[in-house]
């Protein structure tokens, strides 16, 4: 099935086809820098904070209903529905502290991750693990580095060779992609403004719109720290530009309309800071789905 | 193929054919009314002054991030911007709007000399990059670099547009600043709003030469572009610095006319505060979509 009219929407909601998830999250105890993204997934609140278990360098699949196998943290968003077809409905947001602002949030579906690689080491890292994936041929998937342990002073870069959406592998970083020297935990560390700083996505090589699967990752220098190499499919933005105001996204009316959300779909959250974003500060919202 | 049909659109999105890319550029100088480019400023895309070899004409194609970075995207497939967030952080509390147009930079004619009253030749050498027969292009006259210290100095440019037919226009210097789109059409170098030189034609294909009667001084630079989109940012809430974000969503907003953006397009933004005479800075994101 699948909703193709708005006699169908309105049937399934109607019919309790729909989901509503209210999400709360408070930042850590560190400032958030202007023009750099952060995960959200691994903060405190509701959902829980995601603290990215699993086996070092192993891809670690979530989904919605088990989330990592140790921490559901996805935000939930009404279950397995096949064969019918969820679509995101509207998606809201609001931030209480007048920091927060003007902020943009991403909404992705967390298809897994690699966790507790090293940043200390200029040898390539070998990933293992074969993700199985809810986006076809991993097409529109893409890769973003979390710092999940607080990085060290030394400036480096980033490179990995990945196996992109037709299934061709050793594809590598087009442009130097550079880290941020004692990034901070949650900071997606390419994210910034510096010189080769890409935010929030590690750049993909020309033609490639997908990712199935990282071999390995290797830096250019040897740096203390430890992060998480998630593969995600970004969904949608929502941007906060006013303090205390509720900001909703209609996806009936919006192109993109109503994107679908597959089963066991984890969704997290991205922030891009456009301020410095005060330590502590509250960004909550919901999101509602209809399938049908 | 092509985006040609909302059923494209849709396929794009769900099969991952897009790129949201962030913007962020810190406060540039303060002007009102007064157009000005985002590079002469900090933050990402990063500060560029559109520096090249004098009179001659240097072709800008963007890489890496050094514009608003999208991806590259194989041949057969076209390329689109499909909408624009912007956040203005205003300067004060009287800095109700601005208006942010976003351009394709092909190229500039650099540090051309305000203190020098002979008619100076341009260096054709190096054609356009894009937009080659320059059928929509643009010309819009800079001071970068150093200031003008007279206003008012007739300024003749001889260009060749898109038809090939040579042509003239007459403006006047002002003292707007650095960064600025700096001409007038008044005699005593003052007016507002004027972005892109009062050209005939259906668009420029190169500056022939350009004179200043009466010197100015300081350094001048003319671009060519190709103006891409348009967002009116009417944020700014009277009395507070609070402001608000403004979304165009070009399907919805603009008659589903997603302007192409072609490989190496050297995107950023001239903007236009208006309210009064304030620094802003800019952030938000541009959604490419291909298909």
């Amino acid at each position: 099935m699948a909703i193709t009219s708005l006699n169908a929407l309105i049937a399934s909601v109607s019919s309790n086809k729909k989901w509503r998830t209210d999400f709360n999250k408070i930042t850590g105890a560190s400032a958030y820098t202007a023009g750099r993204a952060y995960d959200m997934s691994a903060l405190n609140g509701h959902p829980i904070a995601n603290a990215w278990a699993g086996t070092a360098l192993t891809f670690t699949e979530c989904d919605e209903a088990t989330g990592n196998g140790t921490q559901i943290f996805g935000i939930r968003h009404g279950g397995n529905v096949s064969t019918d077809i969820k679509h995101m409905l509207n998606l809201g947001a609001i931030t209480t502290a007048a920091t927060g602002v003007p902020s943009t949030l991403y909404l992705v579906d967390i298809e897994g991750y690699w966790p507790t690689v090293s940043n200390n080491t200029t040898s390539a890292q070998t990933l293992s693990g074969t993700p199985s994936l809810r986006a076809t041929n991993g097409e529109g998937l893409r890769l973003y580095w979390v710092q999940t342990a607080v990085a060290g002073a030394t400036a480096q870069n980033i490179n990995i060779s990945y196996t992109d959406q037709a299934g061709n592998t050793g594809n590598t970083l087009p442009v130097t992609t550079a880290m941020t020297a004692s990034a901070i935990v949650g900071h997606i560390s390419h994210a910034g403004i510096a010189a080769n700083n890409y935010t929030p996505f590690l750049p993909l090589a020309s033609g490639d719109y997908g990712v199935r699967n990282v071999a390995s990752v290797t830096f250019s220098a040897a740096n203390t720290g430890t992060g998480a190499l998630v593969l995600a499919k970004p969904l949608m933005e929502i941007p906060i530009g006013v303090v205390s105001m509720y900001h909703n996204k209609d996806l009936l009316s919006q192109i993109p309309s109503l994107p679908v959300i597959p089963d066991g779909a984890c969704l997290g959250l991205i922030l891009i800071a456009g301020g410095a974003v005060a330590a502590s500060t509250t960004f909550a919202g919901h999101v509602e789905t209809v399938w049908g | 193929m092509a985006i040609r049909s909302t059923k494209d659109i849709a396929d794009a999105f769900d099969g991952g054919r897009k790129h949201v890319q962030r913007f962020l550029k810190n406060a540039g100088t303060a002007g009102d009314s007064h157009w000005q480019d985002w590079s002469y400023a900090s933050g990402q895309p990063a500060y560029d002054a559109r520096i090249g070899d004098a009179l001659t004409f240097t072709p800008f194609i963007a890489t890496k991030n050094d514009a608003i970075y999208f991806p590259d995207i194989d041949s057969n497939y076209t390329r689109h911007l499909s909408e624009l967030r912007m956040y203005v952080t205003a300067g004060g509390t009287g800095q109700l709007s601005v208006e942010a147009q976003m351009y394709d930079l092909l190229g500039v004619y650099p540090l051309i000399d305000g203190d020098n009253t002979d008619a100076q030749p341009m260096d054709n050498t190096e054609p356009l990059p894009r937009y080659v027969n320059g059928e929509g292009v643009r010309a819009i006259l800079v001071n970068h670099i150093a200031p003008a210290v007279t206003a008012g100095s007739p300024v003749i440019i001889n260009y060749v547009d898109s038809s090939n037919v040579s042509r003239s226009v007459t403006v006047y210097s002002t003292l707007f600043g650095v960064g600025k789109a700096a001409f007038s059409l008044n005699t005593l170098g003052v007016s507002t709003g004027a972005l892109y030189l009062p050209m005939d034609g259906n668009g420029v294909k190169s500056i022939t030469d350009i004179q200043f009667t009466t010197a100015p001084g300081g350094l001048w630079c003319i671009y060519l572009v190709k103006p891409i989109q348009r967002v009116n940012w009417r944020g700014g809430l009277a009395s507070v610095t609070q402001t608000v974000f403004t979304e165009k969503n070009i399907c919805a907003q603009d008659s589903f006319s997603l302007p192409q953006i072609y490989d190496g397009a050297c995107l950023g933004f001239f903007y236009l505060p208006n309210g009064s005479a304030r620094t802003v800075a800019l952030f938000g994101t541009a959604t490419f979509i291909w298909g």
